[in-house]
């Protein structure tokens, strides 16, 4: 098979440098625009020249009138829809040689203007109309102002989106000022948006009102865009309830707008999970939306006063949901809920991932004895969580407050208390530091292979874990072999046909348990974390539900990773001969990654193929733990070409780890500088073997020296006769070991054994009157020692120095 | 404590010729003659001898003023003692010193008599000239007399600068005696109080007069008086009579439970003579590993401890019970076996006795609910001395939390901060002074350091004091000082120095050339006023505050692996203190708010002052330091040596902070700051412990957090340490050094240099609601700040009590500011718009060459020495070579649009001048400066001379000084 493959590939193989690999995404011009527009957008990035269409993650946007300027930049037009989904659209470019970094464009309501600089103060405030969004700069040091007109009781609602926008770090302040220069209202970073900031206020008389957008601490750049929406729509900062059942129609409280609470009735959608719910005021709706929970769980709203014990809420059967504010300084709500011995409960308040400001705290209180049972305030961020066995029947108490005491009409939770069932999802992993872009999409060259790694939680199951594609391009195929429960992640390759067309799209891949136990599925789900500094954690990500795949154009180079013949052994070393088929003309040195180790097999990170070669051996090791196991592992090549680097992978191989065949125990040995000595090493065979094993005594001091010693699977023991010389390190070498080439099947298996060997070399005893003696009887021969019909112990020789 | 034994101060005690003892007629008319006892008849009955008493009294001066210096106390010369009778009839290593009525076989007498150069004579020609002749003949008197001694009386070296006694005609350069303590109170038989008597003059001169008054209790069944230490005898109320030369006082006496007795105690009476001895000092057996294998807690910190040491280690050695004589405790200290801090104190000496029947009894320890030592009360509280050798003792009282007090004068170590000027005997505590100058006499006892403010000034200074106008408070307190330090104070500056030296201090920049003529110009009789006023609403005066309290408040960028502070979160901060002082808001407000902060960093910036210093012990060493002003690190590990503080105190204190809480916020640059549980332990007993007020009590705490009780405190009008500290700063911004001098180093042994005028800001600055800029308003207004730095003979040395200006380099940034404003180069700062002031620089971690180089504070720590204000060789190199002034002078142009506006040489260097050092040059400099420039040379030259002048004036003292 692998001699056809590479037939097939000297054929298919075409010369190098004519395609361009890897295209590159680095910015969207502009950063959004209007629904129901056409947007002349720019893509710009490198290696563009291919740009064939665009993968959107979100509905409400196609491409159009793709027109390559160079290398570096694509124009075309964006067609929004008039009902796409305000705020960010996710999307990647593919070209004939792969998909581009995701990046993102923003939806808004209103028609776009520019900035127009010097507007950086208040009296040279850029003036604009009402319920535009500005597309602007803050540079370093740059305040930007713009002026619009309001009547009296007119609303003035402030949105900016920056951090979002994904571009760099921007952290966005906004203020609005009245006609006397006064600040209405500031806002630097908001929890409804994170880092991006708003605010709304109600004219108290006619007049001009300036904006001030600027970086928080002055710090802008000119990578610093924003969008900022100026306009009289509502920007209520938070809605109760929080959540609701599928299907359910429910009349939500929008509240901290200036103008007071508005009341609006929305039907939940059927599917769970955050839902975006947009008040309409005016026939306008906020830049962004404020989220509410979807669940089928059974819910109940607080009924204040639930400050006590006594006057707690009662709670549905678990699983449920209460719903509450602190609305007063200093808040506690209770709840009283129901549960039975043995339950493991997770009691959860969704706060601040619901965007609300309260920083939770949740505690468990046992009411008979009245006794605390758990305290929670933050896990992993400020939400609480609290994992929860019930011991007995009856009663409990959870008790919801803020961290601070603090309070307000926005501050709204859920608190859900469901059982803990098991359950599964997949990821794909972050292989290089702050950089979540990289390797996560899956683009396979025509006649080539790719391999990823997708690693799997599991939730109170240890199950063992099969990978699956509901459909995958046109031509792919995938091959995964079940994940055991001893892993957590797992390699998977895709292969396309050679004549599998050109193409790509977004995939959903699901996980699903195998073996005993409930049957349980579980998505793959991405993240992208668009700004991240400093590994500190990301300051704005996007969730991914589906992964970018393409077949892409031919790539130079294949790669075959040479199944072994022989097993890896504990504490053992195996060499994996890769080879490289490389297209005529292609001689770029090639770097392998060993994608996926086994549990207790170590590989190097890289292993490279120089230049102009085809082959590199890629060395594993099996620690003494390694589970004995039979895996599938690969190899991922990053193909370097003048116009982009590609990456292809070999098949999935075999690989096996067993037991040692033998083991050895080397005995101490002490000996004097320039005094030769053997070494007698006891062996110990657990797998008998055909042939001569050859064994490497390693570890000697610098000095001493000793030949290889071969030997068959019935010996019992070696000697390896150890030179020293004159020179040789003095002290205790405890370092020395025994590395045993066993043959099999052709090749050998590379065993380390005898660990802790011990060598002393010692000064001569009496140097100067050994010294002496050879002057005085230069020809008396000392008596040979009795050729060594059997090598000494350390302690049989001391018994034979002893008078 | 045995109180009774500890016996007598010798070097203050030796009053007897004025009390009222039967028998001594000439100072006692009236008074009933006792007879003395018998002595040998006289040896010339045809010559007329004195009475024995009237014989004694004159030799007795003689003894005080020559003898007794060398002849008692531990060590006294020949083993002669002449302080009791009992030591003169027990005579020294000559044999018996007076053989009564035979004058010429007394030594005494006799030895006095030998020529100048033999070496026996007495006193040693060495030391003094020999006895006058009429001295001789008081001695020769006394002896032949039969060498009187009336019971009771102790001999004390008496300085030759002595006064006369109580019957001499009064004086009317006295004004008034006043006696300490002003009301006795003894309980228990072995309770004790010795009484001091000063005398005040019209010019503030203090003397003693202890040992000359007249002293008389109106009831004298209930307490019996030796020399001037009063002692129980039965219960009830009375007082003593004190008078002197037709001046009289009164002090109260009650006696309670005069007869019961009072057991040695470990810890008021053992430790004590421990300290007193100076066994737990850091030399001794106080230092961390204790001295020749035995070991004390420093200072005494921790009685239990020590206790165990002396009993539990070495059972039967240190101290033995069955022989209490023979404990090495007492055979070290008294030098009976070899000791290496030699012999502390004699056989039978009071402290001696104490522990001999501390061991007799069992050397237990005490038990629990003994009463402990609540402070001391050191008096008298200031003294001026008038000449060289005026002595002045000192009286220390403890009190207990029972209500009692005890006389521990004996007990106390004394120390003086200038001996230069005023010498103290370490145990006795007799001040004496040397030098002019001034100097601050401490007494220490048990935990308590309590002191005393000593000024000397010559004896015959031709001093009047001078008719200086007053504009406020400051100046009345100023002048007195300066007064009874005989300082004439500098005149007043010209408008000229006035408005630069205004303008530098409070609004950080230097007057335009139209600000300063402007100034000049103006008739108005109030103008340095109206400048002050019109400074203070600039926004300048403002940025100027806000960088000094950012200094204290460390606000810079900071990353301490979890721990940081982003530039948001310091810019934050700043502007969060900035709005506050821009607001005028009351400064004790500020920082109750800063001290009770909880929240995010972004959302309050405040609290990011506990993520600057995030160790407890730290913090609370911090917050001390900054808002309080003292330093009390060293308690951390023993009791302050220098000043009050006792590892309870530390603890105590640092039990406010101990539940500072830090968490993420959801921004990863952000951490939320809160209280949460937490306690600190006690070094020592490893306890957890209370939190109390440092120098205050311990409160009971409901509702509030921790923080925010001690933000309450600390920030009260009550509060004794924080008006008092801002004060301190204000002052110390203006005058070039505080009231305390370093401001953040408050402490009993480093006082202030005018107490009265730092009371007198605290207590404007509370009335002000704390508001600064009234302070810096009174500050500024009043003549001290205004006075010339042109000194005249008198205050040329004075370096504290503001007798004249100081001249001061001009800060880091002020100067930069400057250097940039009169070369026309705007400044770029991070986060600063171009042309922004190096005082408006938010972040500490902000800086340049420049800035680093003139000492800009980097706010790492809270120490007032962060900003350097001492000029260096680097400074001088910098503004000499550096591109701070020769890029700036070409950069701004400055002289080269001077020309181009047609302006003559000599204009521009008068241009130059007005702009850098606020005046217009000299004729003779004008003359000099353009000996350089000839009407022949190309322009090109004239430019480059005149911007020669310009760097030379950047470069010259009175561009860089404030004067």
């Amino acid at each position: 098979m692998i001699r056809f493959a590479s037939i097939l590939f000297g054929i298919v193989l075409a010369p190098a440098a004519v395609k361009a690999f890897s295209p590159g995404l680095d910015l969207i011009v502009p950063r959004g625009g209007q629904r129901g527009t056409e947007v002349a957008v720019e893509f710009r990035g490198d290696r563009l020249e291919g740009i064939q269409e665009a993968l959107f993650y979100d509905p409400g946007i196609t491409l159009k009138d793709i027109e390559v300027k160079d290398t570096k930049k694509v124009v075309a037009k964006f067609a929004i829809a008039a009902d796409a989904p305000l705020g960010e659209h996710s999307l990647r470019l593919r070209s004939p040689g792969g998909l581009t970094e995701l990046r993102t464009f923003w939806v808004g309501q209103f028609p776009t203007v520019a900035e127009v600089e010097p507007n950086n103060s208040f009296d040279q405030a850029q003036r604009v109309d009402l319920n535009v969004t500005v597309a602007g700069v803050a540079g370093n040091e740059d305040e930007d102002y713009y002026v619009c007109s309001l009547k009296k009781g007119q609303r003035l609602s402030v949105e900016v989106e920056a951090m979002r926008l994904g571009r760099t770090m921007f952290d966005p302040y906004v203020a609005v000022l009245d006609p006397h220069k006064f600040e209405l209202a500031v806002c630097d970073d908001a929890p409804l948006l994170r880092n991006d900031a708003f605010v709304s206020v109600i004219a108290p008389e006619d007049g001009d009102y300036r904006v001030l957008v600027r970086e928080a601490a002055y710090e802008g750049n000119d990578q610093c865009d924003y969008r900022l929406h100026i306009g009289t729509f509502p920007r209520p900062s938070a809605v109760f309830p929080p959540g609701g059942k599928p299907g359910e129609a429910i009349d939500f409280r929008f509240v901290g707008d200036p103008g007071g609470p508005i009341t609006q009735k929305v039907t939940l959608p059927n599917e769970p999970g955050r839902f975006p719910l947009y008040v309409t005021s005016d026939g306008l709706t906020p830049p962004s939306p404020n989220r509410v929970m979807v669940s089928p769980l059974e819910h109940v709203e607080e009924t204040e006063p639930n400050n006590s014990a006594g006057q707690a809420t009662v709670m549905p059967a678990i699983p449920c949901a209460g719903q509450g504010i602190l609305a007063e300084k200093g808040d506690t709500d209770w709840y009283k809920f129901h549960a039975t011995k043995g339950e493991n409960l997770t009691l959860h308040v969704h706060g601040r991932d619901l965007r609300s400001p309260i920083d939770s705290v949740l505690r468990l209180r046992d009411p008979k004895n009245e006794k605390q049972i758990g305290e929670n305030d933050d896990q992993g961020g400020p939400d609480s969580i609290i994992q929860w066995s019930c011991p007995a029947d009856g009663d409990y108490y959870a008790i919801v407050s803020d961290k601070l005491g603090r309070s307000g009409p926005d501050f709204i939770y859920r608190l859900e208390i469901v059982r803990r069932e098991p359950a599964i999802a997949a990821a794909l992993p972050v292989v290089e530091r702050a950089n979540s872009q990289k390797w996560k999409t899956f683009a396979v060259p025509r006649g080539n292979r790719y391999a990823a790694v997708v690693n799997v939680t599991r939730e109170n199951t240890g199950c063992e874990i099969g990978f699956e594609a509901a459909s995958l391009p046109a031509g792919v195929t995938m091959t995964s072999v079940g994940v055991p429960k001893s892993t957590n992640n797992f390699p998977v390759v895709f292969e396309a046909a050679a004549d599998a067309p050109v193409a790509g799209g977004l995939y959903p891949f699901t996980i699903h348990s195998t073996g005993d136990g409930p049957a349980l599925k579980g998505p793959l789900k991405d993240v992208i974390d668009l700004v991240d500094i400093n590994n500190q954690g990301a300051y704005h990500s996007v969730p991914l539900d589906r992964v970018a795949m393409a077949v892409t154009e031919e790539s130079p180079v294949k790669i075959e990773l040479e199944a072994s013949a022989v097993p890896l052994v504990r504490n053992g070393v195996l060499s994996l001969k890769v080879r490289a088929i490389r297209a005529e003309g292609y001689k770029d040195a090639i770097t392998l990654h060993f994608l996926w180790s086994p549990p207790g097999v170590t590989a190097p990170t890289t292993v490279q193929i120089p230049e102009g070669q085809s082959e590199a051996l890629y060395e594993l090791n099996a620690n003494g733990d390694a589970p004995v196991a039979e895996w599938n592992v690969c190899v991922l090549a990053e193909a370097p070409t003048p116009k982009g680097t590609v990456l292809v992978s070999s098949t999935l191989v075999p690989l096996k780890v067993a037991e040692p065949y033998l083991s050895a125990t080397l005995e101490l040995a002490a000996t004097e500088q320039g005094k030769a000595i053997p070494l007698s090493c006891k062996i110990e065979v657990q797998h008998p073997f055909e042939g001569d094993a050859v064994a490497e005594l390693m570890g000697l001091p610098s000095g001493v020296s000793t030949p290889t010693v071969a030997f068959k699977k019935d010996q019992t023991s070696i000697v390896f006769p150890l030179a020293v010389a004159a020179d040789a390190t003095v002290g205790k070498h405890g370092n020395l070991f025994c590395r045993i080439k066993v043959p099999e099947n052709g090749a050998t298996i590379l065993h380390q054994v005898g660990q802790s060997g011990t060598l002393r070399v010692d000064k001569p005893s009496q140097p100067v009157i050994a010294q002496a003696s050879t002057e005085k009887k230069p020809d008396a021969p000392a008596p040979a020692p009795a050729a060594a019909a059997k090598p000494l112990s350390r302690l049989e020789q001391l018994r034979q120095h002893t008078p | 404590m045995k109180l009774q034994t500890i016996g007598i101060c010798v070097g203050m005690v030796a009053l007897a010729a004025t009390l009222n003892i039967p028998g001594r007629s000439s100072a006692t008319k009236g008074n009933t003659p006792q007879p003395f006892p018998k002595a040998s008849p006289s040896t010339a009955p045809e010559e007329h001898l004195p009475s024995p008493e009237v014989a004694f009294e004159a030799a007795r001066e003689v003894l005080e003023t020559h003898c007794v210096e060398c002849h008692q106390g531990t060590k006294p010369k020949g083993n002669l003692l002449l302080e009791t009778h009992a030591d003169l009839l027990k005579g020294g290593d000559g044999g018996v010193a007076v053989k009564a009525g035979d004058p010429t076989g007394s030594p005494l007498y006799a030895r006095t008599r030998l020529a100048k150069d033999d070496e026996d004579v007495m006193p040693p020609a060495k030391n003094s000239p020999p006895l006058a002749p009429a001295e001789q003949e008081a001695l020769r008197q006394w002896i032949a007399t039969g060498a009187a001694w009336p019971e009771g009386i102790t001999l004390a070296s008496r300085p030759k600068t002595a006064l006369p006694r109580w019957d001499a005609p009064p004086d009317p350069e006295i004004v008034t005696i006043q006696a300490y303590p002003k009301e006795v109170s003894l309980e228990t038989a072995a309770d004790f109080q010795r009484v001091i008597v000063i005398a005040r003059c019209k010019d503030a001169a203090t003397h003693d007069i202890t040992r000359q008054v007249k002293l008389t209790l109106a009831d004298p069944s209930l307490a019996s008086l030796t020399d001037t230490t009063l002692r129980p005898v039965k219960d009830g109320a009375t007082t003593l009579h004190i008078e002197y030369r037709g001046l009289n006082t009164d002090i109260s006496v009650a006696v309670k439970e005069a007869t019961k007795p009072r057991p040695v105690s470990f810890q008021l009476d053992v430790m004590p003579v421990l300290t007193a001895g100076g066994c737990n000092t850091g030399s001794c057996h106080g230092s961390a590993r204790g001295q020749d294998g035995f070991h004390l807690s420093l200072f005494g910190f921790d009685p239990k401890g020590d206790f165990q040491r002396l009993t539990g280690e070495m059972p039967g050695r240190r101290v033995n019970l069955a022989l209490p004589e023979e404990s090495l405790l007492l055979t070290k200290a008294i030098g009976a076996v070899p000791h290496t801090g030699g012999k502390l104190f004699s056989k039978d000496s009071p402290s001696y006795n104490t522990l001999v029947e501390w061991i007799r009894n069992g050397a237990e320890y005490d038990a629990d609910g003994i009463p402990h030592p609540t402070g001391i009360i050191v008096e008298p509280s200031d003294m001026v001395l008038k000449g060289e050798d005026v002595r002045i003792p000192l009286s220390v009282r403890a009190t207990y939390s029972d209500g009692t007090d005890r006389d521990v004068s004996s007990l106390s170590l004394y120390s003086t901060s200038n001996d230069n000027s005023v010498t103290i005997d370490r145990h006795k505590g007799v001040a004496a002074s040397k030098h002019r100058g001034e100097a601050f006499i401490l007494a220490r006892f048990h935990t308590f350091t309590e002191g005393s403010q000593a000024i000397v000034v010559p004896a015959d200074l031709p001093y009047t004091r001078p008719e200086v106008p007053e504009n406020n408070y400051i100046d009345k307190l100023v002048d007195e000082k300066l007064d009874k330090l005989r300082i004439v104070p500098s005149g007043l500056c010209s408008d000229e120095d006035f408005i630069r030296r205004v303008f530098i201090d409070i609004v950080g920049s230097l007057p335009t050339p139209p600000e300063r003529e402007s100034f000049l110009t103006s008739t108005d009789e109030k103008k340095r006023e109206v400048l002050v006023d019109q400074l203070l609403t600039r926004k300048e005066f403002t940025e100027m505050w806000v960088m000094k309290w950012a200094e204290l408040l460390q606000i810079r960028t900071f990353q301490n692996g979890g721990n940081q502070v982003s530039y948001k979160a310091a810019l934050g901060y700043y502007n969060w203190l900035r709005e506050r002082i821009a607001a005028n808001m009351p400064f004790n407000e500020l920082v109750r708010q800063l001290l009770s902060a909880e929240g995010g960093t972004f959302d309050n910036p405040a609290t990011n002052y506990f993520q600057l210093e995030s160790e407890t012990l730290k913090l609370t060493e911090n917050v001390a330091q900054v808002f309080m002003g003292t330093r009390i690190q060293c308690a951390q590990c023993h009791n302050h040596p220098f000043d009050r503080w006792t590892m309870d105190d530390y603890y105590g204190f640092a039990a406010f902070f101990a539940q500072v809480k830090r968490k993420p916020a959801e921004d990863p640059r952000e951490r939320i700051v809160f209280d949460g549980d937490g306690e600190v332990q006690h070094l020592v007993t490893k306890q957890n412990v209370a939190p109390k007020f440092l120098g205050g009590p311990r409160p009971e705490i409901k509702g509030v957090t921790r923080r925010e009780e001690v933000a309450k405190w600390l920030t009260s009008t009550e509060n004794p340490w924080f008006a008092r500290n801002v004060s301190n700063i204000v002052w110390s911004h203006f005058l070039g050094r505080g009231i305390v001098e370093p401001v953040d180093d408050v402490r009993i042994s480093n006082p202030p240099s005018n107490p009265a005028l730092l009371d007198a800001l605290t207590k404007q600055f509370v009335s002000y609601n704390y508001d600064f800029r009234k302070l810096v308003r009174d500050i500024c207004t009043s003549r001290t700040y205004q006075r010339a730095s042109a000194t005249n003979d008198t205050n040329v040395t004075d370096a504290s009590n503001f007798s004249h200006a100081m001249i001061r380099r001009v800060r880091a940034e002020v100067l930069l500011d400057s250097i940039s404003e009169v070369t026309a180069t705007p400044n770029k700062f991070k986060g600063l718009p171009l042309g922004a002031r190096a005082v408006q620089i938010a972040d500490g971690n902000t800086s340049n060459y420049f800035l680093t180089t003139f000492g800009r504070a980097s706010r790492t720590t809270v120490c007032s020495c962060e900003v350097k204000m001492e000029p260096n060789l680097s400074q001088a190199l910098h503004l000499l070579n550096g591109d701070t002034t020769q890029k700036r002078i070409h950069d701004g142009k400055i002289v080269e649009n001077l020309l181009k506006d047609k302006k003559t040489p000599a204009e521009v260097i008068e241009r130059l001048y007005l702009a850098t050092v606020g005046r217009k040059p000299t004729e003779t400099e004008t003359s000099k400066l353009l000996s350089g420039i000839s009407p022949g040379q190309k322009p090109e030259e004239i430019r480059e001379t005149l911007e020669d002048i310009f760097w030379a004036l950047l470069n010259s003292k009175e561009f860089i000084f404030n004067h």
